[in-house]
């Protein structure tokens, strides 16, 4: 197991649609609650302005991104800064198969208990990618 | 005049005061007291479109949550100079921001985020009234520029090293030239041209703590200047801070650049963020009472650990 190397989860910061605030959801479940141990979450918006830190930890550690827009700001900024994206997940990807969660949609602070289990729901399918690049190395 | 607001939210994930900020910025959004347009901060390199041709009577405004200041410098990387900055940070000594691990689901019942939210809206309120008003006068009275009588200077500094102190997710840098290169405990910094001249500036710290510096007033050219005193006063997204003179002496030039400009003391504090030039009284009694760049390095590093406002 590689003890050093942690996972980034970088959620985007959408903020026009609820889906920004799902990506932000999912990267808290994440990494409070699922893999505290193996992921660290970053700003995005550090990572933009090429904020020392957070460039160090992009070189240094692998990362996941999560966009809520196919715009995918998460995902091309990572790739931007010259680090190695491991997975990017859209999440508006997820929906289909989420349909019988109904959450509000207009609700950007806060779109309600559905989006919240949709992000629980959406952390646990990203736990076993997670614990994979961990355990081996950056490889899936 | 109709003003429109641009407001770019730093949309911070990593602490309860960049989330408490998101939910607020997002929350004065949905009051729809103002006419926003909210920009996503990372958006600049992917869709650069969305980050030109704002209207004159477009108000920019940044809002950060911490000193690392992501949306003032994702729009200064855009070369857009906003005309408001924000630092939410300073509401803190008001309001008690929970500690420890909140998730985002407990700060959304938390009353720090309808606070702040209601700080933010009063604020920006404000200073609407003030920009409609300074445009209205702008746009009937033209006044003729005087002549730029200030010396100029060009500042070009020789630093041997850099020491660096990063403590949490700051880096706090102190230059060295052991001949020139003098600090006093107001955390200014002093760099001896020779001929008994020195260049005034402000430590990284000290910027740092300052956050935002929106603007820098200078005492005029041919002030005698007693060691301690001000020669200069700014004014943060903070508070409002008094430059100590390391030295006692006469202002012979000032950096005019800082008065378009007064980010760049933020941005370069030990280079082009310099602020007055002075003509010392008593360089060589003045300059044992103050510290080395070691010396000085030491006293940031203690006063950092025990403040704990970077933690």
């Amino acid at each position: 197991m590689n003890g050093r190397k942690k996972v980034n989860i970088l959620p985007c910061s959408g903020i026009g649609k609820t889906l920004g605030t799902l990506s932000r959801w999912t990267a808290f479940e994440i990494v409070e609650h699922l893999c505290p141990k193996k992921t660290q979450l970053l700003c995005l918006a550090r990572a933009v302005v090429g904020d020392n830190e957070i460039q160090s930890k992009i070189l240094d550690n692998y990362n996941i991104t999560l966009d809520g827009c196919p715009k995918q700001c998460a995902k091309k900024n990572i790739e931007l800064k010259g680090g190695d994206v491991q997975k990017s997940y859209l999440m508006a990807r997820f929906l289909i198969k989420n349909r019988d969660l109904i959450y509000d949609k207009k609700n950007v602070i806060d779109p309600g208990d559905g989006a919240l289990e949709l992000a629980k729901r959406i952390a646990l399918q990203i736990r076993p990618v997670i614990d994979k690049i961990f355990d081996q190395g950056g490889a899936i | 005049m109709n003003v429109k607001i641009v407001l770019i939210p730093c949309m911070g994930c990593e602490k309860n005061i960049g989330k408490i900020g998101t939910l607020a910025a997002l929350s004065l959004e949905k009051s729809k007291k103002f006419p926003f347009l909210r920009l996503n901060p990372s958006i600049t390199q992917i869709a650069a479109g969305e980050y030109t041709s704002f209207s004159p009577e477009t108000l920019i405004i940044a809002l950060n949550c911490c000193n690392v200041r992501c949306s003032t410098k994702i729009l200064n990387q855009k070369s857009i100079k906003p005309h408001y900055l924000i630092n939410i940070s300073k509401y803190l000594k008001d309001i008690n921001i929970p500690k420890g691990d909140y998730s985002i689901h407990e700060l959304l019942k938390d009353s720090s985020v309808s606070i702040i939210t209601e700080c933010l809206s009063n604020e920006i309120e404000e200073y609407v009234i003030q920009f409609t008003h300074k445009h209205e006068e702008n746009s009937v009275i033209k006044v003729n520029e005087p002549s730029n009588s200030k010396t100029s200077f060009t500042f070009t500094p020789n630093y041997s090293k850099m020491l660096e102190f990063t403590f949490s997710k700051f880096k706090f840098q102190v230059p060295i030239n052991p001949n020139r290169l003098f600090f006093n405990w107001n955390d200014a910094w002093a760099y001896y041209l020779g001929e008994g001249k020195v260049v005034i500036g402000i430590t990284d710290y000290l910027q740092k703590n300052l956050s935002d510096i929106l603007i820098c007033e200078f005492n005029e050219i041919g002030t005698n200047i007693s060691q301690f005193e001000a020669v200069a006063e700014m004014e943060s997204s903070k508070t409002v801070n008094e430059v100590l003179s390391p030295f006692s002496g006469k202002i012979i030039a000032v950096n005019t650049k800082l008065e378009e400009a007064p980010e760049l003391i933020n941005e370069d504090p030990y280079n082009n963020g310099w602020i007055v030039v002075l003509e010392c009284n008593n360089f060589e009694e003045e300059s044992s009472e103050l510290m080395s760049s070691e010396e000085y390095f030491n006293f940031m590093k203690e006063k950092i650990e025990q403040e704990g406002i970077y933690q």
